[in-house]
């Protein structure tokens, strides 16, 4: 199983780049050379070490403010990620369990959450994100909720293609015969089965959730300073672009990094688990 | 056929009722517009007085029926921030947005629609693998991130383009590109299938046993067949770029919805923020209409009943 | 009776057509060599998988990528096509040469009116306005016994039913008034009733217009029908080819001869079982020497497993067989001529 997972290579470079970031992210506090909030007004806006300037106090140089900015980078993986993994959870949880039920169920619940997901294809969702946040106040949290409550529309529809595949298989009307319940047979033999798909869906979301907060931060209305946000660390250092390149491109690449990291195991997921989807 | 399109209009309704629920009622659950127009530090007299005026201390469900009244009739209240009316306010700027919009999807099938044939033809090659490596890495760099460096190397560096304004057509090159570059990816990977798919039919091996130039069978032939689900993704994804013109409008300063869409959020201005929200979900839904409809018509076997 | 000239239409020695699998070449078609002339049908003949359908591609140029053909000579009407480029071969196809295909549901393209499509290669090849283009399309409809030609023109293919597709593709495949015209099963998808038709117009059409025609099928009786002369296929190779009526009246390798006494035939004595053939088709991957049916003959030898030589009785009767003629004609061996068989329509 391993082996598989290894050979394709789309998941293979996506997972170890990915799997690198995150230990960056977790072991942060141990790995960051310096505080990301401490200020250095005496080292401003220090290039990195590949530059004249530039050298291994600071490896990646610092901001505006003097804050190191390798450990700001890492620092704002941890809000990344954590953005990714909580909205994925979230808008997940909200969106599966919508696709359950009109998957299995069909009739009236099926239109009702198809018509749910129809409108809310229909709203422009940074639009929507951009103004609650903005009413509500900034913040880690407010970001999370938004995201979680208003991009579960792909799961919901996901789920429900997958679960009425399902729904038809033997082993269902077996369950249903031997009169199960319908929570049981709903948690202990649809969801197994769809949860394939629901992982590459889970990823893809992620992705998409972490581009959102970043968006969002740079135009203010997301994470409030002194937080490493990337996104955020874009929109400070913009008005200094010509001068310090460096302070946009790192984080700019970093995020590109992340995604691309994503996107490509989560390609890579969908030909592996494509393959062997139906289980049992 | 007319059938079907009763049926998708009388759905086309239903969602824009509810989006223009949606709309009212999470911006007012979120703030409040009595703050908004009396500005921080007001007391509370003033507050109260502006609730009774504006009509903001009725219950909710009777603002909101008042709110869609009036605006079905047209009359679309005054923006807090701009002090001027709102309806004309929007529409002046909904045409700048458009042009980018347009001029963004049409980069984007530029960019797609031959990449995704060339792919398709050469399946597994290093053609292939290039332009899926293209699709992946589009689609990682964040749009704002791109727009700045399009600046920095158009702008600053080479000084061919202006930074910001909307005046000129030379203004909409680098957000047209900021825009577009990232609905490609999408389009070439649907061009793609599709393309794979249709090569392999029966009807492409008459066409070549007919002796057909390849081009023709790959443009007339493979490519009309292909191209269908491609048209209602068109439409959808000019939705969102719709929507997600914010940030580069932004960037750019370019006059358009999304930059007053910005600045309304920003100065809490309820009615053009609500407005706003409301058309375009609103061109949304008409657009997801349009894209169903054209879906259908371009498969003769649905436009035209078996007999 | 059909009118046999001399002139040599198509002109095929020793075509060869390998596929590439993940084991290695798999040889599809061996060395086959074949000749039709003007105005004559012949029909090559085989189980699935004997390789006949790629020998029709193969002779067309329209073989799948994975595939690779090698021939000696293929001559088309003199001119040689085997090594010419694949312009030329564009130019000839669907012009001079033409194919029809086994399934009319899918052959032609979903998007497009019949008359669009049928006009479309004649315009091509001819140049001709589509005033022109139009009229003979009408024209040829109502020669494969289409009525109100010039509606249907406008119709898509999903409007037509499975016998009028496979009408419209004949009609198609006449525009360009070709030499040589290469059916793939052209009745197999067909409903029963619509498939004698089918064969008939076939068989009217091109002893009209003097048409060469090489016809696919796994059916005998399609065979007795229409064809002038056979040639079976078994595993890639050809293993006997004769006029119709020798063929029918005794057959010289065990294939055929098994092939025949698989048919239940009206007046045969109740008692005598239908007979079969035990075994199956050799994997056609790898090096292969001998006679592929060795496995499956009764009158298998030593000899069977070296190169086989191939018999000519002097009246274009072929076979490829270790098995002398003289020692194996018996009464068994006898089986009921084409008389017996449902009459030709002529």
């Amino acid at each position: 199983m391993l082996q598989r997972c290894l050979h394709n290579k789309a998941f293979a470079i996506g997972a170890s780049l990915l799997l690198l970031i995150v230990i960056c992210a977790v072991f942060a506090p141990w790995l960051a050379p310096y505080d990301p909030y401490a200020q250095n007004l005496e080292l401003r806006s220090v290039p990195p070490f590949w530059t004249e300037q530039g050298g291994w106090a600071h490896p990646l140089g610092t901001d505006q403010l003097g804050r190191d900015y390798l450990s700001r980078l890492m620092y704002g993986a941890r809000i990344s990620l954590l953005i990714g993994v909580s909205v994925a959870l979230i808008s997940g949880l909200i969106g599966t369990t919508m696709g359950l039920l009109a998957g299995y169920f069909g009739g009236k619940i099926d239109l009702l959450v198809t018509f749910l997901v129809t409108t809310r294809l229909s709203l422009p969702v940074i639009l929507v994100a951009l103004a609650t946040v903005a009413l509500v106040g900034g913040s880690l949290t407010v970001v999370i909720l938004v995201l979680g409550l208003l991009k579960w529309d792909r799961f919901a529809v996901v789920m429900r293609s997958a679960t009425q595949q399902v729904r038809a298989l033997d082993y269902i009307t077996a369950a249903q015969a031997a009169g199960a319940s319908t929570p049981r047979i709903l948690l202990g033999e649809v969801l197994p089965n769809v949860m394939p798909h629901l992982i590459v869906v889970a990823t893809l979301e992620a992705a998409s959730a972490i581009l959102l907060e970043a968006a969002l931060s740079f135009l203010g209305l997301g994470v409030q300073p002194p937080l490493p946000s990337w996104g955020l660390m874009i929109s400070e250092a913009k008005a200094d672009m010509f001068f310090a390149f460096w302070l946009i491109a790192l984080p700019g690449g970093a995020l590109a990094t992340l995604i691309f990291a994503i996107n490509l195991a989560g390609d890579g997921l969908h030909d592996l688990l494509g393959a062997e989807g139906r289980v049992g | 056929m007319s059938a079907f399109i009763a049926k998708r209009l009388g759905l086309a309704f239903l969602v824009a009722v509810a989006v223009s629920l949606i709309a009212f009622f999470l911006l007012r659950i979120s703030g409040d517009p009595a703050l908004a127009i009396a500005g921080e530090g007001a007391s509370q007299a003033d507050l109260d007085l502006i609730r009774r005026t504006y009509g903001f201390d009725r219950p909710l469900p009777i603002q909101y029926l008042d709110w869609l009244w009036r605006t079905v009739r047209g009359d679309f209240g005054d923006s807090i921030y701009f002090k001027t009316a709102a309806g004309p306010l929007i529409f002046s700027k909904l045409q700048t947005t458009l042009v980018l919009g347009f001029a963004a999807l049409l980069c984007a099938l530029l960019i797609s629609i031959p990449l995704g044939v060339l792919a398709a033809i050469y399946k597994d090659s290093w053609i292939d693998r290039l332009c899926l490596g293209l699709a992946v890495v589009g689609q990682a760099l964040p749009n704002f991130f791109f727009a700045l460096l399009l600046i920095m190397v158009f702008s600053i560096t080479l000084g061919w383009l202006p930074v910001s304004g909307s005046e000129t057509w030379q203004h909409f090159v680098m957000p047209t590109l900021a825009l577009g570059y990232y609905a490609a990816p999408a389009f070439m990977r649907l061009i793609r299938a599709g393309m794979i798919e249709v090569l392999e039919a029966d009807y492409i091996r008459t066409a070549r046993a007919y002796g057909l130039p390849a081009w023709r069978v790959i443009l007339r032939h493979a490519l009309r067949n292909a191209i269908i689900p491609v048209v209602a993704l068109t439409a959808v994804q000019l939705g969102f770029l719709l929507g997600g013109s914010v940030v580069i409008e932004t960037i750019f300063a370019l006059d358009g919805l999304g930059y007053l869409a910005y600045q309304s959020i920003t100065y809490k201005d309820f009615p053009v923020m609500q407005l706003i929200v409301l058309l375009l979900s609103v061109i949304y839904v008409v657009l997801t209409l349009a894209a169903d409809i054209a879906n259908a018509w371009l498969d003769p076997r649905i436009r035209v009943a078996a007999v | 009776m059909a009118q046999l000239t001399d002139e040599i239409v198509l002109d095929v020695a020793n075509l060869s057509v390998d596929i590439a699998t993940p084991r290695g070449p798999l040889h599809a078609v061996r060395d086959l060599s074949l000749q039709v002339r003007r105005g004559e049908t012949l029909c090559i003949v085989g189980e699935s998988g004997c390789g006949k359908s790629m020998t029709a591609l193969g002779l067309m140029g329209l073989l799948p990528k994975a595939a690779t053909r090698r021939v000696e000579r293929l001559a088309f009407l003199g001119e040689d096509l085997g090594h010419a480029s694949p312009q030329r071969i564009n130019a000839l196809r669907g012009n001079r040469m033409a194919m029809i295909f086994q399934e009319p549901m899918t052959a032609l393209n979903p998007a497009y009116t019949i008359g669009s499509q049928m006009t479309e290669p004649y315009r091509h090849h001819r140049g001709v306005t589509a005033a022109a283009a139009r009229a003979r399309a009408i024209e040829l409809l109502a020669k494969v016994g289409i009525a109100s030609a010039a509606q249907r023109l406008g119709q898509y293919p999903h409007q037509l039913s499975g016998g009028l597709r496979q009408r419209v593709m004949i009609a198609m495949a006449l525009m360009c008034e070709p030499a040589l015209l290469v059916a793939d099963e052209p009745s197999t998808a067909l409903d029963v009733t619509i498939q004698a038709q089918i064969l008939r117009l076939l068989r009217e059409l091109q002893q009209e217009l003097g048409i060469a025609m090489i016809l696919i099928t796994h059916d005998l009786g399609v065979v007795a029908r229409v064809a002038d002369r056979v040639a079976v296929m078994y595993a890639g190779e050809m293993v006997e080819e004769a006029s119709t009526a020798s063929l029918f009246r005794h057959q010289r390798h065990p294939y055929t001869r098994g092939l025949l006494s698989c048919i239940p035939l009206p007046g045969r004595s109740k008692s005598a079982a239908l007979g079969t053939i035990p075994g199956a088709v050799p994997s056609l991957v790898g090096d292969l020497t001998g006679c592929s049916f060795r496995a499956r003959c009764g009158l298998a030898s030593e000899a069977c497993a070296g190169v086989i030589p191939v018999h000519d009785d002097g009246i274009e009767h072929r076979w490829r067989c270790t098995i002398h003629p003289d020692s194996i004609i018996s009464a068994q061996a006898r089986i009921q001529t084409a008389a017996e068989l449902p009459p030709l329509s002529q």
